[in-house]
């Protein structure tokens, strides 16, 4: 009995601890249960949370004024401020009361903080984000704004730690932090200067110098520029067609070599670059915009018209807002965690953007000698590298310690052998707050381009369209001029970096109110091949340029072009490669005996219009054959040279490969006979016709395994489809896959993948008159389980649009924010 | 030992506190109930208080929300798939349980050994 009373103490002390343990500690990668399955305020009251916002006064320690939210039935806030510091301070609060968690992970990422909270399987993330130094750019950039500037972000902060003040004092900060056990740190205003960082990083930083010299590498330099150009053979569609202001002569140094050694580092950085999370490198080109001027709009006023195309998720990228303050008023989109739009309009002009994709990474091969451990060559001398140290935290592991070696050159991105620098000019100090803060208060083209003088990173297409009629777009941004002959490749070192000098602003690529009565971006060269200088190429990385055809061939055509035809471009999903090339596949099937499976497929292609709409079986068969006409005619010439084809890098042959798909289109139409059809060492010269048609029968052979022998039944849309992912990485909280029109190239473009997840991400129309029309493929909450988490995807998926204007919409929901004593 | 109808009502009492702690976040109160009512009360019964009170926050809750939804949500966040959401509401439970029940018996343990030795030094 007295054993048994011990026993049962044992056994009592054993499982509380145990139970307190579990739940105040948590379990490796389980949180501590205890607060965690708390039933009111725990992870599963994250439905309570999503409840819509019901009419009420809030009243906000600091709060500089009253303001007060009106909120749409689709969650969009129009918000009234009584003065600009309180409006700053609304932005904050708003953003922060719906994508606190989205706020917090885009800082942690640009930081190099993923691995402290998500565990080590992001330390590749952090030590390459740290590399990179987003964290000592936002630290410029914030330093080096007008003390103004900074003032809204200080004070934008005050309304972002508001409102997670309130979320914590009320246990309701969003469910993930809970699930992974930590309380976001209070916002800084460097915090906003990370998420401008990340996005910058996200268009702008490339590899495609390291994939280029790898490329030289293994075809030899020749080969390479023949098959990745500066300037691409086809025929493009640039929006500034001259005359240019200036002549400038490229100067000529040595042809860049690549040895081995300085190869197998860069496949090295290849190689690890795959392991990167979506985003972190910029992948594709997608992004379009443009304005008809008032004497070509049906409603004589000027059209605005902008779709950035970004990854798709879920939350969205984009915070929908209207806001109104004495002296500013505005609406558009703003990413959360910064103050104010990026893409919109005020009371006079409406902007978009695009991004230009010029070249913005240059790297450089360090050298380096046993005999000067530590030092590398520059001008001659060994001079000793420079080192940032870090602590990095990682979640269940002791914190991990990473020294960064930094040159004249940038900071060493390689990882193995050979140091390579890179000069990332997303790391130099953009003053791109300055200037979006001047683009809020401008009100005609001068103070519009004034604004975006110190603009620098990443470049930007604007478009411009004001309440006058007129129109126009500038390329705004840092433009280097370089002394070495191949920039797009890595390049040496010894003598620092190679450049000399900026295009002056007057120069870079811009146009206003040109005759044409239009003007138009898609990532395309926005000049032509005179333009005087270098400015990237065409792997470097300009878009193909087919989107950008298709808008100018749409808006070329006669006629008044009304809202509606713009909405109807901004959808279409009419593949103007296919227009150019298919009538030349079905012509190389006259007099050509093919089995009827074949036969019928051409038939097919020759009545289509290239439209990729879901139900085309023409779609299917012409995206798949492309694919196969790509890889069949640079394939070989990839496998014989030992190209390096990583999953997911600019080095694999399909139909993503933007130079490839140019230079098969120019050889198609223009060269068949060109000695890349042969494949290396085949003694038989093979055309462009012979490659073409049995490209057309393997994709036939290919879709009638995998769909059947009908083709009536080969619809796109059982090929192609979209999702849209849930930032946290879970596939039941996102959005898809749905099967979908469209291809990487279309003007409502997906990525390319058969599994797009990136695309237009933001539509906009704005006609003026207070017309206007918008949609973004997502919703305002981050919560999942609120109604305004994906509420506006279903539209967006069939193109309709919401209004879009600066006038009060219809309110389910006010909030009364005041100032507390 | 109590037994009823005082133990139903220190039972509601305890699920009463309990629900109430859990409301503004002090999910540990159910150790402190369970050793209070181990004064009183069997362990077992010190742990169905514990639930309760849980469940009943738990429920006041899912009132208007979206229960299903939620713990499918966190399941799904959790790493589970999102038909074993109900799984960490039986986890919950369990826990609650073991929040009144262990602390609860650890003191009539130790009251039983404080009588014991009381009975043999008298």
């Amino acid at each position: 009995m007295k054993r048994r009373g011990l026993a049962g103490m044992i056994f009592a002390i054993v499982g509380l601890f145990v139970l307190v343990f579990v739940q105040v500690e948590g379990v490796a990668a389980v949180p501590p249960l205890g607060a965690t399955l708390d039933p009111a305020t725990g992870a599963l009251n994250v439905g309570a949370r999503a409840a819509l916002p019901v009419s009420s006064s809030i009243h906000i320690a600091g709060l500089p004024a009253a303001v007060t939210i009106a909120y749409s039935a689709q969650g969009i806030p129009d918000i009234q401020a009584k003065s600009q510091r309180a409006l700053w301070f609304a932005m904050g609060y708003l953003e922060a009361r719906n994508r606190l968690f989205e706020m917090d992970l885009i800082r942690r990422e640009a930081s190099g903080q993923l691995s402290a909270v998500l565990g080590p399987s992001y330390l590749t993330s952090d030590v390459f984000e740290l590399r990179l130094g987003l964290l000592r750019t936002a630290r410029a950039n914030y330093a080096a704004l007008p003390s103004t500037d900074r003032t809204i972000l200080q004070v934008f902060s005050d309304g972002v730690n508001a409102a997670r003040a309130y979320d914590i004092s009320r246990h309701q900060l969003p469910v993930e932090f809970r699930l992974l056990d930590y309380t976001p740190s209070p916002w800084t205003p460097v915090d906003s200067m990370l998420v401008q960082g990340y996005l910058t990083q996200t268009l702008d930083y490339s590899q495609n110098p390291v994939d280029y010299s790898i490329l030289v590498g293994h075809l030899g330099f020749q080969r390479t520029m023949d098959l990745f150009p500066v300037i691409a053979k086809n025929p493009q569609s640039p929006y500034d067609l001259g005359p240019y202001r200036a002549t400038h002569h490229i100067p000529v140094d040595p042809p860049t070599t690549v040895s081995p050694a300085l190869l197998a580092s860069l496949e090295s950085i290849v190689q690890a670059s795959t392991k990167l999370p979506v985003g972190e490198i910029h992948s594709f080109s997608n992004s379009n915009n443009w304005a008809v001027a008032g004497s070509r709009s049906s409603t004589h006023n000027a059209i605005v018209a902008g779709d950035p195309h970004l990854n798709q998720t879920l939350p969205a990228v984009w915070y929908w807002v209207n806001a109104h303050a004495p002296g500013v008023s505005f609406t558009g989109v703003t990413v959360p965690g910064l103050p104010i739009i990026l893409i919109g309009r005020n009371r006079s002009i409406a902007w978009s953007e695009t991004d230009v994709q010029n070249q913005s990474t240059f790297f450089y091969q360090e050298t380096t000698s046993k005999s000067h451990p530590g030092d590398y060559l520059l001008h001659g001398e060994w001079v000793p590298f420079g080192h940032l140290a870090y602590t990095v935290k990682v979640k269940g592991e002791p914190s991990r310690h990473v020294v960064v070696d930094t040159t004249v050159n940038g900071p060493i991105i390689s990882i193995h052998g050979v140091k390579v620098a890179v000069d990332w000019l997303g790391a130099q100090v953009s003053k791109d707050f300055a200037s979006l803060m001047g683009i809020l208060h401008a009100s005609n083209w001068s103070q519009f381009k004034a604004a975006l003088a110190e603009w620098r990173a990443p470049s930007q297409n604007f478009v411009f369209g004001d309440r006058h009629g007129n129109i126009g777009m500038i390329s705004a941004g840092y433009y280097p001029i370089l002394s070495a002959r191949d920039p797009w490749l890595v390049m040496n070192g010894d003598d620092g970096d190679r450049i000399v000098g900026s295009i002056p602003y007057d120069a870079i690529p811009q146009s206003y109110d040109p005759k044409s009565g239009f003007v138009f971006s898609a990532n395309q060269r926005p000049v032509t091949a005179n333009y005087p200088y270098y400015i990237g190429t065409s792997f470097n990385f300009f878009a193909n340029g087919y989107r950008a055809d298709e808008i100018h061939a749409v808006l070329s055509k006669k006629g008044k072009i009304t809202p509606g035809d713009v909405a109807h471009l901004q959808n279409s999903v009419t593949d103007y490669l296919a227009t150019q090339l298919v009538p030349w596949l079905v012509r190389q099937f006259r007099d050509v005996h093919e089995p009827p499976s074949v036969a019928l497929a051409v038939q097919t292609l020759s009545r289509w219009n290239g439209s990729m709409g879901a139900s085309s079986t023409a779609a299917t068969i012409w995206w798949t054959f492309l694919g196969d006409e790509i890889h069949d005619t640079f394939g070989p010439w990839f496998s014989r040279y030992r190209v390096p084809e990583p999953a997911g890098s600019s080095l694999v042959v399909n139909q993503l490969n933007a130079p490839l798909v140019e230079d098969l289109q120019y050889m198609d139409l223009s060269q068949p006979s060109s000695p890349f059809f042969t494949p290396p060492g085949d003694r038989h010269s093979v055309t462009a016709s012979t490659v073409a048609r049995e490209a057309l029968g393997q994709a036939v052979t290919t879709l009638t395994r995998k769909f059947g022998i009908n083709q009536g039944n080969w619809h796109w849309d059982r090929l192609h489809f979209r999702e849209f992912p849930s930032l946290s990485g879970v596939a039941g909280l996102s959005y898809g896959p749905r099967g979908s029109s469209g291809d990487a190239w279309t003007v409502d473009a997906a990525d390319g993948d058969l599994f797009s997840e990136a695309g237009p991400s933001w539509r906009m129309i704005v006609a003026f008159a207070d017309r206007g029309y918008a949609i973004y493929p997502g919703g305002q909450s981050e919560n999942p389980l609120s109604p305004w988490y994906e509420n506006q995807i279903a539209d967006w998926f069939d193109g309709h649009y919401l209004p879009f204007g600066l006038g009060t919409q219809p309110s389910i929901a006010t909030w009364i924010l005041e100032p507390s004593s | 030992m109590i037994r009823s109808p005082w133990a139903v009502i220190l039972i509601i009492a305890g699920a009463l506190i309990a629900y109430l702690a859990n409301a503004i976040g002090l999910w540990w109160a159910g150790y402190l109930i369970g050793v209070v009512l181990a004064i009183w009360l069997r362990p077992s019964l010190a742990g169905v208080a514990v639930l309760l009170g849980w469940a009943a926050g738990f429920v006041q809750g899912a009132v208007g929300a979206h229960l299903s939804g939620s713990v499918r949500v966190v399941a799904l966040l959790a790493g589970l798939p999102a038909g074993l959401g109900f799984i960490l509401v039986v986890i919950a439970l369990v826990l609650a349980f073991l929040e009144g029940w262990l602390p609860a018996l650890l003191v009539r343990r130790l009251l039983a050994i404080r009588s014991r030795s009381r009975a043999v030094s008298s």
